[in-house]
């Protein structure tokens, strides 16, 4: 398994020497990635890549997940998943979908627990292997915790 | 000193009064059945092992036990044993620690994923239930708040060591004794006893000591006004602290504390972390009334930039009022008392708002 | 640069770039394992294998990675993993379910008990199951490979964490190494663990 995420650079995590993945583009709907709990996330895609193998199923999915010196927890809040040519030719290589944020839980930047928000895009190719792509945004204006 | 009160109305899932007694009762009725394996074993033991007196060096089974008799005898004291030893393990394991922790560290890996859910308040997602903080109705105020209280600890370890450690003085004591009585000196015996005896007398006042500074501060109660609370809303808050004696200073506030549980190898450690600290209120030279108890009102307000209360399977963030006081001649105690924090109210925006990307 | 991405403070030593799998097993110079090798050497050894090691030198990042490597090669892996005496009747069972010739790894073999590896290893044979797991100590079962925590290796294994070249040197220096490798005595979980906060503490004095 292969992942990217734009916003820890061109490797991303755990890389290692898999073959190379496609390129996924995201644009939200607000250009700084805020938004209010209970708004309209809107989320437009476009994967690169995909010519030389073919998709055989795709989901993306919003989700918030844990991160810091606990073990990781996850809740999903909107979850598709594409599994046939009929479904997934309109879904790939571009698209759009949008979700309703729920109340909570808001984006955290604690110090030894945080809180993300995120959209995942994972393809699933007719070789196997499959590729997640991580894109981050923010809930809520909550200001960090500092180490006391 | 407050006895705990064993005719009460339960309230909710939770205990009515003290969890320290509730617990200590509980870890005493172990520590007994420990304490009785312990003693039983040794007696059999050491009645049933003898020296030919004309031969000291060499030991001689009494005769006409057949093995299978050695294990009937033993079957009783090990069980008393096994049982008590286990009990009072887990009293100790969960002492101290909330619901949801209990639950999570007495299940398997397997078992843990089939569990579920940590309970939510309704509509919020991640952020915990208040069902036992909102169920045992305040004097003055709405609701009372429950202790979570974490010097409680020594007292029950104190508690159950000098128990266990004096239990087998007491069998050493005796067999001393018996020696001497029937005119041998086992200078080993003796010698081992004289250690044990230091400790245990150790045990007792150390324990002693817990038990005066626990009943002679008194109990701490907090009720508030209304529960579960939202950023930038303020709120009564009702403390009352007991005790007989001066307290030098008492502290209100309010902290916010991160909880992350990790596998480190084959352990499973917790780490907690205090982030933010509100201080409320401090009182200076406090004499509660004699037969009654220091009360003070205050006006708590939860900062409007505060991150909600939130709870995961391994993640916590949790909001708690902070007691912490300072008796005179007597070390300071905290006293916790958790509350919930829940997102400042959401207007869900209707199915139209959702923005085209331009 | 996006409003989100700059209150977004990721910390390179969380567990989630720390988890087993993240990491690529490396011996105690840093140097990369031959996971081929090991595994031929597994072979070799009967199907069995046991990697030993103190806390947090890297035992179960080596066995997770040795076993995709053997799933690779297309024979059958199960994995499990102990997290106290409880789970030990799960493990027992995954045993008597692998298929013959699979690999059945087992993360924390000393929870097991003294009767529970006796039944595993007993069991093992009977099924004609592999083993492979994580021990402090000698097992008896035959020591793929002796995992060793040291300053080379938390060195190496730092270089590999996300966005290393952007903190490495002014958010971390190298003397939070060499004081974090002293603090754990060779258990990386522990360095790691000491290093988050040191990330912490100097990025909120850098925001102050």
């Amino acid at each position: 398994m292969s992942h990217a995420d734009p916003q820890l650079g061109a490797g991303g995590i755990g890389a290692g020497s898999s073959p190379p993945f496609p390129r996924v583009d995201v644009r939200f709907s607000h250009p700084g990635r805020v938004y209010e709990a209970g708004e309209w996330v809107t989320v437009e895609y476009l994967i690169d890549g995909l010519a030389a193998e073919r998709p055989r199923a795709f989901e993306r999915s919003a989700l918030w997940y844990t991160e810091g010196k606990g073990e990781e927890d996850l809740g999903i809040h909107s979850f598709e998943r594409f599994a046939t040519s009929e479904t997934i030719d309109p879904m790939v290589p571009e698209g759009t979908f949008a979700f309703q944020l729920p109340t909570s839980p808001l984006s955290y930047e604690g110090v030894i627990v945080k809180i993300r928000w995120c959209i995942r895009l994972r393809i699933f190719f007719e070789s196997g292997r499959d590729h997640v792509s991580e894109h981050v945004f923010t809930v809520g204006r909550v200001p960090p915790s500092r180490f006391p | 000193m407050r006895l705990p009160r064993f005719f009460t109305k339960k309230r909710g899932h939770r205990r009515t009064d003290s969890h320290a007694w509730g617990s200590f009762a509980e870890g005493f009725f172990y520590a007994l059945l420990v304490g009785a394996g312990v003693v039983f074993g040794l007696l059999l033991v050491t009645g049933a092992v003898s020296y030919a007196p004309a031969d000291p060096d060499s030991v001689v089974l009494q005769r006409g036990y057949e093995w299978w008799m050695w294990l009937l005898t033993l079957l009783i004291p090990v069980a008393l044993l096994a049982f008590g030893g286990s009990g009072l393990v887990r009293v100790l394991r969960t002492w101290g620690k909330s619901q949801e922790h209990r639950a999570a560290a007495s299940t398997t890996m397997i078992l843990r994923r089939l569990a579920g859910n940590v309970p939510e308040v309704h509509g919020h997602p991640g952020v915990p239930s208040c069902d036992n903080l909102e169920n045992s109705p305040g004097i003055v105020l709405r609701y009372r708040l429950p202790l979570e209280s974490p010097e409680n600890w020594s007292l029950v370890g104190f508690g159950l060591f000098a128990l266990l450690w004096n239990a087998v003085v007491v069998v050493l004591a005796v067999g001393v004794g018996v020696d001497l009585i029937g005119g041998t000196t086992d200078w080993l015996l003796i010698g081992l006893l004289v250690p044990f005896v230091a400790i245990g007398v150790g045990g007792v006042v150390l324990f002693v000591r817990a038990v005066v500074l626990s009943t002679s501060v008194g109990p701490t109660h907090v009720e508030i006004s209304d529960h579960p609370l939202v950023p930038g809303r303020t709120y009564d808050v009702r403390l009352g602290q007991g005790g007989s004696n001066l307290f030098r200073s008492i502290d209100l506030g309010l902290e916010l504390e991160e909880t992350a549980t990790f596998r480190q190898g084959t352990d499973t450690r917790t780490q907690r972390l205090v982030v933010r600290r509100v201080p409320v209120s401090t009182w200076q030279r406090v004499q509660p009334v004699p037969g009654g108890s220091f009360e003070a009102r205050v006006a708590v307000t939860i900062p409007e930039d505060s991150m909600h209360s939130f709870s995961s399977e391994n993640n916590s963030v949790q909001w708690r009022i902070v007691v912490r006081a300072l008796p005179d001649h007597w070390p300071e105690f905290t006293r916790v008392f958790p509350v919930v924090v829940v997102p400042v109210a959401t207007v869900m925006a209707p199915a139209d708002a959702v923005e085209a990307l331009g | 640069m996006h409003h989100a991405q700059k209150t977004i403070r990721r910390n390179p030593f969380a567990t989630r770039y720390v988890a087993s799998a993240r990491l690529t097993p490396r011996d105690a110079d840093g140097v990369i394992l031959d996971l081929a090798a090991l595994v031929v050497r597994l072979g070799a050894n009967g199907g069995s294998g046991a990697i030993v090691g103190a806390h947090g030198t890297g035992k179960s990042t080596l066995m997770s990675h040795l076993a995709d490597a053997v799933a690779a090669g297309h024979r059958p892996v199960w994995r499990t993993r102990m997290s106290n005496r409880g789970d030990t009747i799960a493990v027992i069972d995954s045993i008597r379910s692998a298929p013959r010739d699979a690999l059945v790894c087992i993360d924390s073999w000393e929870l097991l008990g003294p009767a529970g590896r006796i039944v595993a290893r007993w069991l093992a044979g009977r099924f004609g199951v592999g083993l492979l797991v994580t021990a402090h100590r000698e097992t008896g079962i035959p020591t793929l490979f002796r995992c060793r925590g040291s300053r080379h290796l938390l060195g190496a294994l730092v270089s590999q964490l996300p966005g290393h070249d952007e903190w490495f040197g002014t958010t971390i220096v190298p003397d939070d190494l060499d004081a974090a490798d002293v603090k754990a005595g060779g258990d990386m979980r522990r360095a790691f663990d000491l290093l988050y906060d040191r990330f912490e503490q100097a990025r909120s004095s850098e925001v102050s």
